[in-house]
């Protein structure tokens, strides 16, 4: 009978319901749930300090890659008047999600507490780059720099809208012809192999693996809504394509809605050539569309 | 076009000046890996502090996407945006990041920001030497 109740105390927490006490019973019946810094956290904003730390721990000697967790127990540590331990739990955060908007944020706070207001700074731009509507984040910034003509009075483009914007498939990319532009882009001189992904970066067709290594699309995918974010914060556009560059690998990733275009580009080609072949691939595929509706004509 | 670098070892600010100097280019930056600006030459209405954190994100965006392939180190990254076009390459003080017009041409940016690189890290190493008594 452990999950007696488990479904009324997630929908206590849920409603704010004798919230605490929730909480400690669904960790009681599942004692390996990430919820323990959900937990933590209340605790800490009830001035509970001790349990907080307690249950912190905890859930950081089974979870000790959570993120999150370590964001927490920063949190409480400096409200104990651990500053240095708290930093370096927020670090040891950022080693394990370099995003995490929470962290650079308490990094930023801990910052300024200091008088180094140059790195607060930073560290907010970057809490607001990874998440630019994060409002902790803006209204610290707004404290330390005050009003600004250009980003910081620039609101950020609506989750909803961003949304829509990455799921807006171009009309002639449709699934019968996604080999047709995973064949062509592949052919190019350019190009040593090509991919089209899906938003999680599954293969829809073509191949990467065996020139990009044991990759799927994912952290390429993961790369663009990166970049979707930071240019959203920087009031600069849309991204259209990225060129991710090693000594052994040139990776084009082209955003085409949901979906994602890859390509390995071979060594030594010139970036912009190589942008042109690809570029034509997918101005190929619009044409095709054309040319299929006025034959229907 | 001459293939003679046009990037001279002077510094960081002299560095910046050589790229300014590219046609198209609107912006030049060095930052830290924290994404504190050490050094910025800016044509646009672009702010330094968001746009030094954007070069250590887009630095470190880079570096995840190639551990996962396992295929070498970051070199560059250019990130093409409907406004802008941004290439950061990391230098042993951070990362070096230059901001162009959309349809600017990048190979001879990256060219010439590889010149760039090799000065910051000549530079950066001189920083790092221990004073002479």
């Amino acid at each position: 009978m452990r999950w007696e109740g488990y479904v009324q105390d997630v929908e206590a927490i849920a409603s704010g319901r004798e919230e605490l006490e929730a909480y400690r019973r669904l960790l009681v019946r599942d004692p390996s749930s990430l919820r323990f810094a959900e937990y933590a956290d209340r605790l800490r904003r009830f001035g509970q300090l001790e349990d907080a730390l307690a249950i912190c721990q905890r859930g950081l000697a089974r979870h000790p890659a959570y993120s999150t967790g370590r964001v927490v127990m920063g949190e409480i540590l400096i409200d104990s008047g651990k500053a240095e331990e708290a930093e370096a739990e927020w670090r040891r955060a950022l080693q394990l999600d370099p995003g995490h908007p929470r962290a650079h944020l308490r990094l930023g706070e801990l910052y300024l507490s200091r008088g180094e207001t140059d790195h607060a700074v930073a560290a907010f731009e970057t809490a607001l780059i990874h998440s630019p509507e994060f409002p902790e984040a803006r209204a610290r910034l707004a404290e330390v720099k005050g009003p600004s003509p250009t980003l910081r009075t620039e609101k950020p483009e609506p989750l909803e809208d961003r949304l829509r914007t990455a799921g807006a498939r171009p009309e002639w990319l449709t699934a019968d012809r996604f080999d047709d532009l995973v064949q062509r882009v592949a052919a190019c001189p350019s190009v040593e192999a090509a991919a089209l992904v899906d938003s999680s970066g599954s293969p829809l067709s073509g191949e990467l693996s065996e020139t990009v290594g044991g990759t799927t699309g994912e952290a390429p995918m993961s790369f663009l809504v990166g970049a979707r974010a930071l240019l959203s914060r920087l009031g600069a556009g849309r991204p259209r394509s990225a060129l991710i560059c090693s000594n052994t690998l040139s990776l084009r990733c082209v955003p085409l809605g949901d979906l994602a275009l890859l390509a390995a580009l071979r060594s030594r080609s010139p970036v912009g050539e190589a942008d042109e072949q690809i570029e034509e691939c997918i101005a190929g595929g619009e044409r095709s569309e054309e040319n299929e509706a006025d034959a229907d004509e | 076009m001459s293939s003679e670098p046009t990037t001279k070892n002077s510094g960081l600010g002299g560095t910046l000046d050589a790229l300014m100097g590219i046609p198209g280019v609107l912006a030049g930056m060095v930052a830290t890996d924290e994404g504190l600006p050490l050094a910025a030459r800016l044509r646009t209405e672009l702010d330094a502090e968001a746009l030094a954190a954007a070069a250590a994100v887009l630095g470190q965006l880079g570096t995840r996407t190639l551990n996962a392939t396992g295929r070498g180190d970051l070199e560059a990254v250019v990130l093409d945006a409907s406004k802008f076009r941004f290439v950061v390459q990391p230098v042993s003080l951070g990362y070096l990041m230059v901001v162009t017009e959309p349809l600017a041409e990048a190979d001879p940016v990256l060219g010439e920001m590889t010149n760039a690189a090799a000065c910051l890290d000549e530079a950066g190493s001189a920083l790092a030497e221990p004073r002479a008594a």
